[in-house]
């Protein structure tokens, strides 16, 4: 599915959603004919992009006999914040779904609290790290409502590994983070060791909304800083496109955290690869609907990563990539 | 009537039942052999489908495994060969080559480079720094050291996190340095394989290493706390190696002790042994589906059997009913009757032999029937001819005895005044007479006695013999009777010599009968017995009752009877050549004492053997006359 069909589905999504909540509050699943096929929710936050591994994920469905529309009924929600998908995970719950699909920690955690109560099974995908945010008791025994798959967690050392090997003579790095998002401070601290240890120095920055970004950029000196990480996760999702405009004007690379954002002008993005999550997570979609409680599903990590490069962009910026990282990058954009 | 019936009805049940029985025992027969022959292939049949299927699963689940390690480890060795050039440019080198075998091969999470002396010098992850420089001495380690001593080395199985299974696959570089390329590798690919190797519906598959413990299992839980399989006897014999290796398969335990069909692979590169297997009750399910279907067809066919052969039966027993009823009319005299029986077999044939026996066996009735009436009629000529001789002997004899009485009558009264005279004058009443008169007197009175005792006994016996007798029937004592006898005898006995003796039995005392003809009877038993028992002999009377009559015998010493005479003596006039030589008895006692017994329906007879003395008995009925 191309970018554009994301763009149209999140579009659809969102007129459903209202529908589907609107149906929800008065009483009505909406849809009773559905009722003989199993109900799988599926919802994610942040309505910049839709995961690639939807894609994969309701592919190998298919595979595995549930089509939507005929042997499973599929309600997709890409939702604006995170009270919207509170709000959604709730209108789940009341609507009785067999089975809810979470995208990311946003949608993840409005799950998890939905279904205290009732216990509804939730597939989650991609969290950053499941045991730390109390999705699981453990991997191998989750004990809980919730299971799903994972992968490897932020790779912000590996990110400064790359802009070390990729920019030359890179000694400073923007460091933008948002000190009200919970999720900055482990990989802050892993970021200044990995910093230290690569003799980087970095430059960091605390925002929290547009504004703020703009003044940084505003008042960066010429030369003050060599590229661009976003490192908190609410800054990725709600100001990537913006840091992206920005740096772009301040000639800095951008390190993104997917390759979507590369194909829009970062320089690199280097991360967990979405599709195989999204295969591995309709397997735990199918055995859940087959009767086999979550608790019993070990959760699953995948290894495999994606690093993607923008050719384009390095050229704009004056950048020669070594030619070892071109053969090394998963996806090129040229 | 009821027991004829019986008889008759249970020829016919157990033919029917013979042929039902003999019907029903030659279709189960087949059945059976056919049921059992088809149920042994079919269980042989499924044995081998379940073996060659389980095999093959283990051998592909193993082959699967080979295939995804042979190119894995092939991708190491690639990239375990000293860099083309030395110093820093040589280290880059291996490190892009380390970060392309990342690329590659997904499931290689890690790789590192140990230097001769087994110090880490280069470690390249997709997500941690990449450390350079040689700091870690890991010389010790069986990654280093297996590599060094094998060329590849396999570490057992590790879970990253508790959850994902790795291993470490080392590899020797070629050529002079003798480093060593070690690789962490992620094995969720054949935790997958394992998973989706699946027999039927209950049936799975695992992995054990070569110390039997589990390394990958459908159930996480057995493989992450480290379970050991080594006891199962399946898992055992294969680690062992006393199990036949490929495509051979076992009964053997799953861990709650459940019987499973089991067959294993061995895994070449790594030593693991692939097993997979099905619980008996669900491979062998098809089988028991066969069985109930087959009894279930087998009862079928038995009922059919039973039906069609009642009914064959049935038509094969009605001929034979048919001749029976018809030879039961025939022997109840229906001659006139024929067997319909009309098949075109043996049945009718017989039937056809049985019509004309009855038709030759009417004709002999017939035969019979004129012969019989003519000697019938015979017969009844000769019995009224009979009847009518009965009547004039009845009259001969009646005036005969009527004759007798009257003569008896009128022989006694001359007779009595020869006898009263003969007394009167022997006794001097009319004067004395001489010795001579006296012996002459002596002579008439005892020729006198003799022919009034004679006249006498002819008289009883024409009386008998005439009907005129008529018993006097009343209870007396029987003891009594006998003791009058023996006091009647004492004194002729006493003269003679000869003891007598009365032993009769307390229990038998009264009886019933004439007492007066009984006495009679006792009293020519004993003056006999007395009259032919020499001096110094014995008489004894005895009693008993003997099966219900009361037995009286008269025993002596005397010279006893010969065999021939023992019918003889109870006819009239007959004597014994004894009596003949004593001169003394009519000939007429023993006739009259047998007449008079057998009017009180008892019987007498005589035992003993000549010249051992004998010993007269008589019989009275227990039941009153």
């Amino acid at each position: 599915m191309n970018t554009g069909a994301h763009t149209r589905m999140a579009l659809v999504a969102s007129a459903v959603l209202a529908a589907g909540s609107l149906a929800a509050c008065s009483g009505s699943d909406g849809d009773s004919s559905a009722e003989a096929v199993p109900h799988v929710g599926l919802m994610h936050v942040g309505k910049d992009h839709v995961p690639s591994s939807l894609d994969s994920l309701t592919a190998r469905l298919e595979e595995l006999g549930w089509v939507d529309g005929e042997s499973i009924k599929l309600t997709w929600r890409n939702l604006e914040d995170k009270a919207a998908a509170e709000t959604q995970a709730d209108v789940f719950v009341r609507q009785g779904v067999d089975l809810i699909v979470a995208f990311e920690d946003g949608s993840i955690r409005a799950a998890q609290a939905a279904t205290a109560e009732t216990q509804t099974p939730v597939v989650f995908l991609h969290p950053q790290d499941p045991v730390r945010a109390e999705l699981v008791e453990s991997l191998a025994s989750p004990q809980s409502n919730l299971t799903g798959v994972f992968g490897p967690r932020d790779l912000v050392s590996k990110h400064l590994e790359r802009y070390a090997v990729m920019v030359p003579g890179i000694d400073r790095v923007l460091t933008l983070v948002n000190p009200e998002d919970d999720g900055t401070t482990a990989p802050l601290e892993e970021t200044r060791v990995a910093a230290k240890r690569l003799g980087i120095e970095l430059a960091i920055r605390e925002v929290s909304n547009a504004s703020d970004i703009q003044q940084v950029f505003r008042s960066l000196r010429p030369g003050e800083v060599d590229a661009v990480i976003i490192l908190s996760p609410s800054l990725r999702l709600y100001f990537t496109a913006l840091t992206l405009r920005l740096a772009a004007r301040a000639k800095l690379p951008v390190q993104a955290h997917r390759k979507e954002w590369v194909e829009k002008g970062a320089l690199f993005s280097y991360g967990m690869a979405l599709k195989p999550l999204g295969t591995a997570g309709a397997r735990f979609v199918d055995s859940i609907l087959d009767g086999t409680p979550p608790s019993e599903l070990a959760v699953e990590e995948l290894p495999e990563v994606e690093f993607a490069l923008n050719l384009a962009a390095a050229r704009r910026l004056g950048i020669k990539i070594p030619q070892e990282m071109i053969i090394l990058a998963d996806i090129v954009y040229r | 009537m009821e027991q004829s019936s019986a008889i008759r009805a249970r020829p016919r049940r157990r033919l029917i039942r013979k042929y039902v029985a003999l019907v029903a025992a030659l279709v189960v027969a087949a059945l059976l052999t056919s049921g059992l022959t088809e149920l042994y292939f079919s269980y042989q049949d499924n044995k081998e489908a379940l073996f060659r299927i389980q095999s093959e699963k283990a051998f592909s689940a193993a082959a699967t495994i080979d295939q995804f390690l042979e190119p894995l480890v092939r991708e190491i060795e690639d990239v375990a060969r000293p860099p083309m050039e030395s110093g820093t440019r040589g280290r880059d080198e291996r490190e892009l080559n380390y970060l392309r075998l990342l690329q590659r091969a997904t499931e290689v999470i890690q790789v590192s480079y140990l230097d001769a002396s087994g110090r880490e010098c280069l470690r390249v992850s997709p997500d941690e720094l990449t450390i350079r420089g040689c700091r870690r001495d890991l010389s010790t380690q069986p990654r280093f050291r297996g590599a060094r001593a094998k060329d590849t080395y396999y570490g057992p199985v590790y879970f990253r996190r508790d959850s994902q299974p790795h291993m470490t696959i080392s590899v020797a570089e070629s050529g002079s340095g003798r480093g060593v390329v070690a690789a962490e590798v992620d094995l969720r690919y054949v935790d997958t394989v394992i998973s989706q190797t699946r027999v039927g519906t209950a049936g799975y598959a695992y992995a054990v290493d070569s110390r039997g413990r589990l390394v990958a299992h459908p159930n996480t839980n057995l493989v992450l706390t480290r379970t050991s399989l080594a006891s199962l006897p399946q898992v055992a014999a294969a680690l062992e190696g006393t199990a036949p290796e490929a495509r051979s398969v076992t009964i053997g335990r799953d861990l709650d002790g459940r019987e499973v069909l089991s067959a294993f692979q061995t895994v070449d590169l790594l030593d693991w042994r692939i097993f997979v297997e099905e619980p008996l009750s669900e491979a062998f399910a098809p089988l028991n589906s066969t069985i109930k279907r087959t009894a279930l067809l087998l009862i079928l066919f038995l009922a059919l059997a039973v039906g069609t052969s009642v009914v064959l039966g049935r038509r094969m027993a009605k001929p034979i009913e048919t001749m029976q009823a018809a030879a039961e009319r025939i022997g109840a005299g229906a001659l006139d009757q024929r067997i319909d029986v009309s098949s075109n077999d043996e049945l009718g044939a017989l039937a056809g032999e049985f019509n004309r026996m009855v038709e030759r066996l009417q004709e002999s009735h017939v035969d019979l029937e004129q012969k019989v009436d003519a000697r019938t009629r015979a017969l009844a000529t000769a019995l009224s001819e009979l009847d009518e001789k009965s009547r004039e002997l009845e009259s001969a004899s009646r005036h005969k005895s009527e004759f007798l009485a009257n003569m008896s009558h009128e022989l006694r009264t001359p007779l009595n005044a020869i006898i009263g005279f003969s007394q009167v004058l022997r006794e001097r009443m009319f004067g004395d007479v001489n010795a001579k008169q006296e012996e002459y007197l002596d002579d008439i009175l005892s020729s006198g006695q003799h022919l009034l005792a004679l006249i006498n006994d002819i008289l009883d016996l024409s009386k008998v013999e005439a009907g005129q007798v008529e018993l006097d029937v009343a209870p007396f004592s029987l003891r009594e009777a006998l003791e009058s006898g023996v006091v009647m005898v004492r004194e002729r006995a006493t003269q003679d010599g000869v003891h007598v003796e009365l032993a009769a039995d307390p229990e038998v005392d009264v009886v019933t009968g004439d007492e007066r003809r009984i006495r009679q009877v006792v009293f020519n038993l004993l003056s006999n017995a007395v009259k032919f028992t020499p001096t110094g002999g014995a008489v004894g009377v005895r009693t008993a009752r003997v099966n219900g009559e009361v037995r009286v015998s008269v025993s002596d010493t005397g010279p006893g009877i010969a065999s021939e005479d023992r019918e003889r003596i109870f006819e009239e006039f007959q004597q014994t050549k004894a009596g003949i030589e004593q001169r003394e008895g009519t000939g007429l006692g023993l006739a009259l004492s047998k007449r008079l017994v057998e009017l009180h329906g008892g019987r007498i007879w005589v035992e003993g053997d000549e010249g051992h003395g004998s010993t007269f008995v008589f019989t009275l009925p227990a039941s009153p006359v």
